[in-house]
């Protein structure tokens, strides 16, 4: 479970949340909505550990997974090292298949710097699925995917995470994405 | 854009062109300033001898045993000063970049050698080392706190959202290290390296000249201008920037290759 208590948070003198509360329960999927500059991916941020909060709770697992807004991957590097640098050996043939289902398996062994931009918010996805934390937060993930594309990863986000009883959070201002995973809307 | 090989063979010839034409410039150049030189006094001759006279002088003495043994042990005393006081540069950078205790005590050292007059240093050192060993102290010297100051700077400001995703992730400390952190450094490193090349062979043949081991370009530099042979000196000095031209070319060669597989190309 995911859980924020009456957060409140600024950066400098601007005050970006105020006395925030947001749930989301193992199996569901929530969606983080609202206008750009609301805070959205200041929650995520809190989630992740990346920022603290001025006052209030988080109350998160230790290992979480993630799609950052931006894909974050190392350029020089190929597909499959991408990926495996966050996981143990164990996950390697697990990260393998999920690249067979996004069609990425027989690109896993060219550089970041050539794929398109749709190919690297995959191979994002795929590293973050592949790692199996036990919640996923999700910024803008499908960003840059055809609707053919945007279907397989929630079809596989559903089945590794919703399925198995892990919370998702998902941070988009696109409603048909959230469509697509069945999220539950909160306004921010 | 796709170029043919007509088209690369023209672009080297054009370089190979305009480095002639700029070297024949400067030729004449020094020709005519030598002859103005010495119209009234022909003794300043001696002081700027004509670059037909250098090269005459430089064909002479490029062959005799003396010679060649002196360029190969200039050669190795600044190759081996040069690698190292760019390991030391890298592995230190690396711990002042760990440790902030290790930086607090290491940059103060570091900034003094860099600010310190070669000179200085050599003439300070030279009470303490032999002749023969200065000069690769004196290299390393100069090229450990500038390849120390690269890596450090270069960790320091590492892509700050990849580290946030190493974090996330939970890359280990040593992952971080290899997989993010030093990536990053490379094309700046490898900069780096030609630039503390340079200063290699300026302040190792500076060493040689102030410390005069057995058998040096250095040492015939001092014996040249002592006997007031300056063709020589000339053609020393010669000897000394071709060598540090061809090594700088053959290091970016190497490194343009490298940068070209990850990427990246070498300012010229």
């Amino acid at each position: 479970m995911i859980e924020l208590k009456n957060i409140s948070f600024s950066y400098g003198e601007q005050l970006i949340l105020n006395n925030f509360n947001l749930t989301v329960n193992g199996g569901e999927c929530v969606q983080l909505y609202g206008v750009s500059g609301s805070g959205k991916t200041t929650v995520s941020r809190l989630i992740l550990g990346l920022e603290n909060a001025d006052s209030g709770n988080v109350i998160v697992p230790q290992k979480i997974s993630t799609v950052f807004q931006e894909d974050r991957l190392l350029e020089n590097i190929d597909v499959q090292k991408n990926i495996r640098l966050v996981l143990s050996k164990e996950q390697y043939s697990f990260a393998d298949s999920l690249l067979k289902e996004f069609g990425l398996y027989d690109i896993r062994k060219k550089k970041i710097s050539t794929l398109s931009g749709g190919m690297k918010r995959r191979v994002a996805l795929v590293r973050a699925i592949a790692y199996s934390g036990d919640a996923l937060i999700l910024d803008e993930p499908f960003n840059g995917l055809d609707i053919e594309n945007k279907q397989i990863a929630a079809n596989i986000i559903k089945r590794e995470f919703i399925d198995k009883n892990k919370p998702v959070l998902l941070i988009t201002h696109i409603k048909e994405d959230a469509e697509l995973l069945d999220a539950k809307i909160v306004n921010i | 854009m796709i170029y043919t090989t007509t088209q690369t063979k023209q672009t080297f010839f054009k370089k190979i062109i305009k480095v002639i034409l700029i070297a024949t410039f400067w030729i004449l150049v020094w020709e005519a300033a030598s002859r103005l030189v010495s119209r009234n006094n022909e003794l300043l001759l001696l002081i700027l001898p004509s670059p037909f006279t250098v090269l005459k002088t430089w064909i002479k003495i490029a062959f005799t045993p003396n010679f060649i043994i002196s360029e190969l042990l200039t050669l190795s005393r600044i190759f081996i000063g040069f690698i190292i006081g760019s390991f030391l540069g890298f592995v230190i950078g690396i711990i002042t970049h760990i440790s902030a205790i290790v930086y607090s005590l290491l940059s103060p050292i570091l900034k003094i050698i860099r600010a310190i007059p070669v000179v200085a240093i050599i003439i300070l050192m030279y009470l303490f080392f032999e002749s023969s060993t200065l000069p690769v102290l004196i290299v390393c010297l100069m090229v450990l706190p500038l390849i120390w100051q690269t890596v450090h700077d270069g960790l320091k400001n590492t892509d700050k959202t990849l580290l946030e995703m190493s974090r996330v992730f939970d890359l280990s400390n040593r992952k971080t290290l290899v997989s993010i952190k030093l990536p990053s450094i490379t094309a700046n490193l490898i900069t780096s390296c030609v630039n503390a090349l340079g200063l290699a062979w300026k302040s190792g043949v500076a060493a040689e000249v102030i410390c005069l081991p057995n058998i040096s370009l250095g040492t015939m530099l001092w014996q040249g201008k002592g006997s007031v042979n300056f063709d020589e000196v000339y053609a020393v000095t010669l000897t000394v920037v071709v060598l540090s031209l061809i090594i700088e070319y053959f290091l970016k060669f190497l490194c343009n290759k490298y940068l070209a597989r990850n990427g990246g190309v070498l300012n010229d």
